[in-house]
């Protein structure tokens, strides 16, 4: 099926089957910032922007990116700076596999004007996965790049 | 210039923190995948494979044992493990065939076209049964490893007695990476890139396999925890096969399920203490009976048991300790390395049953463990002092006062409970190990003035690759940016050893150290950064030499008889006093680590962000070990291997972990492992004062806690 | 142009799979007629995970169809369209304010990634034991507004249950949920491993008007469904509590850890009534 999308702002054209999944799509087509962790949704390393919602792209199938606006943590190396600055000054990489996803979902909660409150922050990130930080200076990282 | 003790920004942050930076299944790829087709049974034989005549194979590369040129044996150990399934199988999940092709479609199609026939058997699937040879499945009685040792004059009389059994679950490492290997295909021979500690390992293993050394080079590895340090050598080896036949590249990523089904998990134990102690508390002799679930084949069953076995009597002053170790076989996936690597089985057992005497005499638990602490001249159960005992009433006391433990265990509230740990994790390989490995490292000087180390450790996420270049430029007095950390790769890089056992930066740092001393050496005098790049300049103009080797030499001072286990276990210990204040929920019987403290003594840190971070990343591990990662098990395979099931703590569940380091004006020690060590015994401390009851198996779920409380 | 893979079954021409786009719900209802072996794809997370294990004639895709993505508040009631995502009703001010119940069911759904994808009708139509959505739906007397080639109707959705996985749907589409706007009270707790991201052990909820109790939770029972005999024994007004733990083995049977769940279920509704009365 032909798949007629906008990825990281650029017009992109697929040519798959509408049931493959998206994670698969994007990856295949060189975005690899987006990761297979678990391939189930429970992970969030594979999170991706469409149509301006923060989604597991591995619960998405190739249908769904008809027509939609695509943003991968590569097309938002601007907007994320300072975030990525504050997550390595801060300690927030170890392993680095679930950094993307934490990216993502860190900048969209700080656009989004989200609360200081790092019970409200810790709440936010009920999507991500990480074994190796134990989540305290992601959650810092957060906290020190909202002063 | 001080860079040791500076919280330099981590080298690969930028790339991480982008996204670009591309780990195994990342890379550029047009060859085949592979997947493995693994037994359905848990013990019995292979009668037929018949591959459906009305399915096209001729597409698929189908390889067996029979492709294996060298030895069906990865080498660890006993030698006891096949790459591959020859007729026996003895685990759900054990490697049979392996198949590749362009489509992950097509292979999942072929899979449903592959019948194989079994003559099952009875399993062997609990520890105890396998203890009692109500089977035998290994050997004439299912032992692994047996380890029996006394030392001192057991003394009873006058004594009041405990005998208490501790029970410790498997856990999976869960490295959000899952398992990824690449065989590249050339003319020249076959390159092998992928996620892995252990570059060498793999190195010997495709020895083994092949007959030949085949170039081996880490890819950047999502997290590993020990997970990866010998199941890579499995992944390499049926890449290696797959693409030797093809005469294709070929990629084996493993599903998360499939890794958390079949790959090696921490070891469940069985550890039954028996001591005699005074009304004070003080003890006065020890016993142990511990059993440890090797699963179906040895692997590093019999290292982790010797640690497991140099742990279980804790730092304390204890006149007689004997002790009863055996490593057992069942029919289940083998078990191996997990941060901790038998430290934390040994260490919640000891701990529970300290605070178990401080219950039987009426004490506190920060009081009973006062009482039996170590001296300068407080022999081990293999009879010897060892330095670190100096430091341990000082760690103790510091955790006690931070945490302000005395005072808050004296006003106990309802469901709230506060408990501690003190414990060590001996750094590196135990007994003789470091000098078989023979551990060796490389410093080249590049054409640009770089100093580039070249050695087997790996970066996982640890901070390898930053903290080795801060350990060289502290020899030379300048900036870490000039010492360059090299990809490991087995036909440049020299073999460090393993990046196992906490050894990274005090074994293979100290012998950066050295070989830095040597450079330093023929440089000649200079000082500050800016001269130091004049003469490296100069250098590079008028001298020849431009690598620079250092390799490990046993310490004087440790000596160690494998055959009596006696003498040294280990070159130094780090040491750990972990406090967990929790809170129990009335009403669902969760439990909450509302307070944590984590003090640590490992001499000097290199980089004080990096060392909060393996705190951090490691106390909740152990937070995971003890209240809420289970693996259920039934008929010998997991039920759960799903992280929708499989339940980690995340962020939310998560408070503040308060640290200390202390006497880091000392040497480097082992930091990766110790902050899992101390958790669980901390935590269920606490529950089981909170409570007024005995918490003493691993996890410590709701639905247990509240089967306790009935 | 990114094709791929360039090695399937599909790109072999072994098979195709169709996907017909419903832009209302009549197409889409009358695609159903034509094409029953076709696969209905409403964006959720709980089919695109099965469509990789299986092979399918086709996709009828009923994502675009606007009418389904609407929350609209009338006098007397809120109208919740079938494809409303989890987070869409987080960020209704409608619901927050007459339905604070269903607002607090759908802050601890799953993450925030997915209740980005999860609808309402999706987590209803599953149907599973410990569906989130169930329970407070239930207790709030919603009613399901589904449709036919044929016709309309409106059912209680407790109607639409009778037992394990036996939704009563006959070739229809949920088009939405209308729930009343009620005077109340409400509770609702839900148990599972950690603080987020559960699968769900146990929950409870409860809502309360002057002369009624309403109560329900999920993964207590092989479906999802009211339990009337706790609520004919909280409406009477004064009971002991060994009463109240025979209601709770009326109603409820757990399929795992039955005993535990029955008790934290005994102190949730010890909690409860001190809560709301």
């Amino acid at each position: 099926m032909q798949i007629k999308c906008r990825v990281n702002a650029k017009e992109m054209l697929f040519d798959v089957s509408p049931t493959a999944r998206v994670l698969d799509v994007l990856r295949d087509a060189g975005f690899t910032s987006l990761k297979e962790g678990c391939g189930g949704g429970e992970c969030g390393a594979c999170s991706i922007f469409i149509d301006k919602k923060l989604v597991n792209s591995c619960l998405l199938i190739a249908l769904q990116l008809d027509g939609a606006e695509i943003f991968t943590l590569e097309g938002l190396q601007d907007e994320t700076k300072e975030i990525q600055e504050s997550f390595a000054k801060g300690g927030a990489i170890q392993c680095g596999f679930c950094t993307s996803g934490f990216v993502l979902r860190a900048y969209e909660y700080v656009k989004n004007g989200g609360s200081k409150d790092e019970q409200a922050i810790k709440e936010a990130l009920d999507g991500n996965l990480c074994r190796c930080t134990g989540y305290q200076k992601i959650v810092e990282s957060i906290e020190e790049s909202m002063k | 210039m001080k860079i040791v003790g500076k919280s330099v920004v981590r080298v690969d942050a930028k790339s991480k923190a982008s996204g670009e930076l591309q780990y195994c299944d990342d890379m550029a790829f047009s060859g085949l995948h592979a997947v493995i087709i693994r037994s359905s049974i848990a013990c019995g034989e292979i009668l037929s494979i018949m591959y459906d005549e009305n399915f096209d194979f001729s597409e698929f590369t189908i390889v067996d044992y029979k492709d294996i040129e060298g030895e069906n044996r990865n080498p660890i150990l006993l030698d006891d493990q096949p790459f591959l399934v020859e007729k026996h199988v003895r685990f759900i999940g054990e490697p049979i065939l392996l198949l590749a092709h362009t489509s992950k479609e097509f292979l999942r199609e072929a899979r449903k076209h592959i019948t194989i026939e079994y003559r099952e058997d009875e399993p062997l699937l609990k520890l105890e049964k396998s203890f009692a040879k109500k089977k035998i499945i290994f050997g004439d009685d299912n032992i692994y490893k047996h380890i029996a040792l006394s030392r001192g004059e057991k003394v009873s009389q006058n004594l009041l007695a405990l005998e208490k059994t501790y029970e410790t679950s498997h856990q999976e490492q869960l490295y959000l990476e899952p398992q990824s290997m690449l065989a590249f295909y050339r003319e020249s021979g076959i390159k092998i890139v992928g996620s892995m500690q252990c570059p060498f390992y793999v190195e010997s293993s495709l020895e083994s396999l092949t007959g030949e050394k085949i170039e081996v080079e880490q890819a950047p590895t999502g997290g590993a925890f020990g997970g990866k340090e010998d199941y890579p050598s499995l992944m390499a080896a049926y890449v290696y096969l797959l693409s030797k036949k093809a005469k294709k590249d070929v990629k084996l990523v493993l599903s998360r399920s499939e890794d958390i089904a079949y790959t090696p998990k921490r070891h469940p134990a069985k550890i039954t203490l028996k001591s005699n102690f005074d009304e004070s508390g003080k003890i006065h002799s020890l016993e142990a009976k511990i059993l440890l679930d090797g699963g179906a084949y040895a692997t590093l069953s019999p290292v982790v048991l010797a640690r497991i076995v140099l742990h279980i009597a804790g730092f304390y002053e204890i006149g007689f300790i004997d002790v009863d170790a055996y490593a057992l076989a069942t029919n289940t996936p083998p078990n191996g390395a997990f941060r901790g690597f038998g430290a934390p089985q040994a260490l919640f057992a000891i701990e529970r049953h300290l605070d178990d005497i401080a219950r039987a005499v009426g004490i506190s638990s920060s009081e009973v463990r006062e009482i039996n602490l170590p001296t300068q001249e407080t022999k081990t159960l293999t009879d010897v002092t060892i330095k670190e005992y100096k430091n341990v009433r000082n760690i103790f006391q510091r955790a006690r006062e931070r945490s302000d433990f005395d005072v808050k265990y004296a006003h106990k509230e309802p469901y709230k409970g506060i408990g501690m740990a003190l414990f060590m994790h001996g750094g590196g390989f135990v007994g003789l190990g470091e000098q078989d490995l023979a551990s060796e490292v490389l410093l080249v000087l590049n054409a640009k003035g770089i100093l580039e180390i070249k050695i087997g450790s790996t970066e996982m996420g640890q901070g390898a690759m930053t903290v080795l270049p801060q350990i060289v430029a502290e020899v030379l007095g300048v900036e870490s940016s000039l010492v360059f950390y090299m990809p490991p790769n087995t036909k440049t890089s020299a073999d460090s050893g393993p990046t196992v056992s906490s050894r990274t930066v005090m074994v293979v740092g100290g012998l950066l150290k050295e070989a830095a001393q040597k450079f330093k050496d023929v440089l000649g005098v200079y000082e500050g950064v800016d001269a130091y790049k004049k003469r490296v300049k100069e250098y590079l103009q008028t001298e020849k030499r431009r690598e620079f080797r250092v390799r490990y030499k046993k310490p004087e001072h440790i000596n160690w008889d494998e055959d009596k286990f006696y003498g040294n276990g280990y070159s130094a210990y780090s040491l750990g006093c972990y406090v967990a204040e929790v809170e129990v929920d009335r009403v669902d019987f969760g439990v909450k680590v509302t307070n944590f403290y984590a003090i640590n003594d490992v001499g000097e840190i290199v980089n004080p962000t990096l060392a909060e971070g393996q705190v951090e990343g490691g106390v909740t591990q152990g937070i995971g070990y003890a209240l809420y990662e289970q693996l259920v098990y039934e008929n010998g395979a997991i039920k759960n291997p799903h992280i929708s099931n499989y339940v980690t703590p995340m962020a939310a569940d998560l408070n503040k972990i308060e640290i200390e380091f202390l006497n880091t004006h000392e040497s480097s020690k082992g930091l990766g492992e110790l902050p899992v060590d101390g958790v669980a015994p901390a935590i269920l401390n606490a529950v089981s004062y909170a409570l007024d009851i005995e918490c003493d198996s691993l996890p410590l779920t709701p639905e247990r806690l509240e089967k306790l409380c009935r | 142009m990114h094709r791929l893979p360039k090695d399937s079954r599909v790109h072999r021409g072994e098979y195709e799979v169709k996907v017909y786009r419903a832009k209302s719900v009549e197409e889409a209802l009358e695609l159903i007629e034509n094409y029953p072996d076709f696969t209905l794809f409403a964006g959720g997370s709980d089919v695109s995970v099965h469509l990789q294990e299986e092979s399918i004639g086709g996709l009828i895709d009923i994502t675009e169809i606007e009418s389904l993505k609407v929350i609209k508040l009338s006098s007397k009631s809120i109208k919740i369209g079938a494809l409303v995502t989890i987070n869409e009703i987080l960020e209704s001010e409608e619901v927050l304010e007459h339905l604070p119940l269903l607002h607090k069911v759908c802050e601890t759904f799953a993450s925030h990634q997915i209740r980005n994808i999860a609808t309402i009708a999706g987590n209803v139509i599953n149907d599973s034991p410990v569906a989130d959505l169930i329970a407070p739906l239930l207790v709030l007397n919603a009613t399901v507004i589904l449709s036919s080639l044929e016709s309309q109707r409106v059912v209680v959705l407790e109607e639409l249950f009778d037992g394990f996985k036996s939704l009563k749907m006959d070739r229809e589409i949920v088009l939405g949920f209308e729930l009343p706007i009620e005077q109340g009270s409400f509770y609702y707790r839900k148990v599972g491993a950690r603080e987020r991201l559960n699968i769900t052990k146990l929950s409870l909820v409860m809502f309360r008007t002057d002369d009624e109790y309403r109560v329900s939770g999920a993964s207590l029972n092989s479906y999802v469904k009211r339990f009337k005999t706790i609520e004919k024994l909280l409406e009477s007004s004064c009971f002991s509590k060994s009463e109240l733990i025979k209601a709770i083995e009326k109603d409820v049977s757990p399929h795992s850890n039955a005993e535990y769940k029955k008790r934290v279920l005994l102190k949730m509704l010890e909690e409860a009534l001190v809560e709301i009365g």
